[in-house]
């Protein structure tokens, strides 16, 4: 997933997992670690993947966008399953699913926390250097799409890269030739590259003047009223664990 | 770009521990030279070239799942020691954002650190072919070696987690009836492990090849058409650079992301 798009998620929505604290929704990749750790079979993990799904829906989040994200890794994932095939289907299906349940967990930390509550805790046990690096970083990846979204429409308006004369413009809009694709390539890369570590020394003596002396503060959010989501997150996570535990003590294996 | 795009609980615990063990050592060789050195200004080019991988690992090349990374460019721009402080935080931005496997950050980072040191350290010894216009061509070569190198170690860190793989695989990596790891998966060392297809666990033969063996073949494969790929963009934006920035890719005295 793109992070322009992780950000406004996270910064525009305002469900009650939004409202709640960093720190209580770190519960949900604990518990996506947990049951991928201890789980031997697909179905602790295909029950948690639903029940994180489940709640991304209550939280009014894209559930497609989170389920093609899960899915992503799954090309080099299987192909490391296969590596392993030992004639047993579920031992593909749990090394897929053990990737599908944490890279889920993960997301939703990331889909509904704004990045200053999401770096205001690293930044305070972070090496200087490291937390610096960090926050500039993320700044960086903002100015990084801006410059390329820029140059991307440069080339559009002067014709694309089809070498066709573009009928929608009123002007002559000729194109490139395809052969000239790589050092395009490479002058839009290396363009964005000088002019976004020039804003980014700017942003950080502008950070410095400010006061900025290494610390992220997290930002104030009102929090959820009669409901109490840490309890439930940390509680959700400790049912999870415990079931995967559980599964695995029993002795359950559905699929194999 | 190499990575593992394994999940949690997958590659045996002591794989994964040490990767940790091992980027924990070298980030902090990394801030304790450059806090030695004083090159705080290139923090900044560290953030940009650690987003510009942020950014670019969205563009996969979806049949090959060849995704581009842009390590070798950061590398040549960065230095080895800068590149441990980008390749940390790159991974765990890449974990939180689609990834998961939190345990495999230390392994991933150790990998990615590797390609761009080999990229940078290639680049180096190149330098004097592309002070005569040939940077493009450098870029490149240096960009084929390093993915090369990193993609070899890639497969030597999935040989060795087939240890006992119907135990460290199928099982998980966690015993949770002993409230331990499986002592059973490092019974043999950690030298004498059981490489796929030569265990006492034989594995399944497709078409007279082990399934690793195929999984070595089908990486080296596609990885080969991504290094082309990434070679080219590389090597484009390095000549690039070297026009229009010289010091940024260290080819001149001219003004450089690497001061100090």
């Amino acid at each position: 997933m793109r992070l322009p798009s992780v950000d406004y998620l996270a910064t525009s929505g305002s469900s009650w997992l939004h409202r709640a604290s960093a720190a209580d929704k770190v519960a949900m990749p604990v518990a996506g670690f947990g049951v991928a750790a201890v789980s031997s079979s697909p179905l602790p993990l295909f029950t948690g993947y639903v029940v994180l799904m489940a709640v991304a829906w209550s939280a009014s989040l894209p559930v497609a966008r989170i389920a093609l994200a899960t899915i992503l890794p799954v090309p080099m994932v299987g192909l490391y399953a296969f590596s392993h095939w030992q004639g047993e289907w579920s031992v593909v299906a749990v090394i897929l699913a053990k990737g599908m349940v944490t890279v889920e967990a993960s997301l939703l930390l990331m889909l509904t926390t704004p990045a200053p509550d999401l770096l205001a805790g690293p930044t305070r046990w972070l090496p200087a250097i490291l937390g610096n690096t960090l926050v500039l970083t993320y700044r960086a990846v903002f100015t990084l799409w801006d410059r390329l979204a820029s140059v991307r429409r440069a080339i559009q308006v002067r014709g694309g890269i089809r070498h066709r004369r573009g009928s929608d413009f009123p002007w002559d809009a000729s194109g490139t030739r395809m052969i000239r694709l790589p050092q395009i390539g490479g002058m839009i890369v290396g363009m964005a590259v000088i002019r976004a570590i020039d804003l980014s020394n700017t942003y950080e003596d502008a950070l410095r003047l400010r006061g900025y002396r290494g610390r992220m503060h997290p930002t104030r959010r009102e929090a959820t009223r009669r409901f109490p989501a840490g309890a439930v997150l940390w509680c959700g996570c400790a049912l999870m664990v415990g079931t995967a535990v559980g599964i695995r003590l029993l002795g359950w294996n559905v699929a194999g | 770009m190499t990575h593992i795009m394994v999940g949690d609980g997958v590659l045996p615990w002591w794989i994964s521990t040490g990767g940790l063990l091992g980027t924990g050592l070298l980030v902090s060789i990394a801030l304790r030279w450059i806090s030695r050195s004083g090159a705080t200004r290139s923090i900044p080019a560290t953030a940009v070239m650690t987003a510009l991988m942020v950014v670019v690992m969205s563009i996969e090349f979806v049949p090959i799942g060849y995704e581009l990374h842009g390590t070798v460019l950061a590398g040549i721009i960065l230095g080895p020691w800068f590149a441990a402080i980008s390749s940390l935080l790159f991974n765990g931005v890449r974990a939180l954002l689609g990834d998961g496997a939190i345990t495999n950050i230390g392994l991933n980072t150790m990998l990615t650190w590797l390609e761009m040191a080999v990229g940078w350290m290639v680049f180096s010894l190149l330098k004097p072919f592309a002070q005569r216009g040939r940077a493009s061509l450098c870029g490149g070569i240096a960009t084929a070696v390093s993915l090369a190198v990193s993609t070899l170690v890639f497969l030597a860190i999935i040989a060795l987690s087939g240890v006992a793989p119907g135990r460290a695989i199928h099982t998980g990596a966690f015993d949770v009836a002993s409230g331990t790891f499986d002592a059973a998966m490092v019974s043999e060392g950690l030298v004498d492990v059981h490489l796929p297809g030569a265990s006492d666990h034989p594995e399944e033969v497709v078409a007279g090849l082990t399934p690793f063996t195929w999984f070595a073949f089908a990486t080296i494969l596609l990885g080969a058409i991504g290094w082309a790929i990434e070679g080219l963009v590389t090597g484009v934006t390095v000549a690039f650079l070297s026009r229009t920035r010289p010091g940024l890719v260290g080819m001149s005295g001219a003004t450089t992301g690497k001061d100090g």
